[in-house]
């Protein structure tokens, strides 16, 4: 598999905002500015959490999300992080300005500890962030729990 | 579920509200909250809305096409809260 990662599907995932375009794919994101111009990256997804402990520091499990927030001016990023069968975790990154390479507000959100919040897909709305996700129990085979 | 936007672009403790639909029917799935672009926002108050789409291969078709509304008030929804993040720290 000749990406930088080395899986697939790609999960590509990417937003544009006023002066940057934020794309993450597979376990890594990079900024560019709407000229093209290459600014950060591509770096593990999981680099956002560098420093913060826990298991959005350690793992990088992919399902990425990359959303502009146009009501805020900011960068809104989050992936999965987990470990079968026991921790399932959403990490969130929020940026603290309108400049997506610059410093992040940064969340670990324990999900669950039987159920994998699979197919993360978020919605920026004024009131919330919001999140679909598939959820499944159990490993080899995973069963399906439902939506939440 | 929903997250407290209002927290986090604060970088300050948030929390979740989260339904978990399998018992209201268990065929749900894939459901996707709308996103918001543009510089023209919705009605203040108004709910967001989750849409699935089906194909009819799966053998259901939920009205052809489901739309969900979380129909909740930002001072209800958030009673009913779940998960609280860990410590924020900023690099």
């Amino acid at each position: 598999m000749n990406s930088r990662n080395g899986v697939a599907p790609p999960d590509t995932n990417g937003d544009v905002g006023p002066n940057h375009y934020v794309q993450w794919v597979n376990f890594s994101y990079a900024v560019w500015s709407k000229q093209g111009s290459l600014l950060y990256g591509p770096v593990n997804g999981n680099t956002l959490w560098s420093g913060f402990g826990g298991m959005c520091e350690t793992r990088n499990n992919g399902d990425p999300i990359v959303l502009y927030d146009p009501i805020a001016d900011r960068w809104f990023l989050s992936q999965l992080a987990f470990i079968d069968p026991s921790e399932y975790h959403q990490c969130i990154a929020v940026s603290q300005t309108a400049d997506p390479t610059g410093p992040w507000y940064r969340y670990d959100f324990l999900f669950s500890t039987t159920m994998l919040n699979d197919y993360p897909k978020f919605g920026v709305w004024p009131d919330g962030y919001y999140l679909g996700i598939n959820q499944y129990v159990g490993v080899g085979p995973r069963v399906w729990a439902g939506q939440g | 579920m929903a997250f407290e936007r209002d927290k986090m672009l604060q970088g300050l403790p948030a929390q979740t509200v989260y339904f978990n639909l399998f018992g209201v029917n268990a065929n749900y799935g894939g459901a996707i909250p709308v996103d918001l672009d543009g510089p023209v926002l919705p009605p203040v108050g108004a709910p967001n809305v989750f849409v699935e789409m089906d194909d009819n291969s799966f053998g259901w078709t939920p009205i052809d096409r489901l739309s969900l509304e979380v129909s909740r008030r930002l001072d209800d929804a958030f009673r009913i809260r779940r998960s609280a993040s860990r410590a924020i720290r900023t690099r």
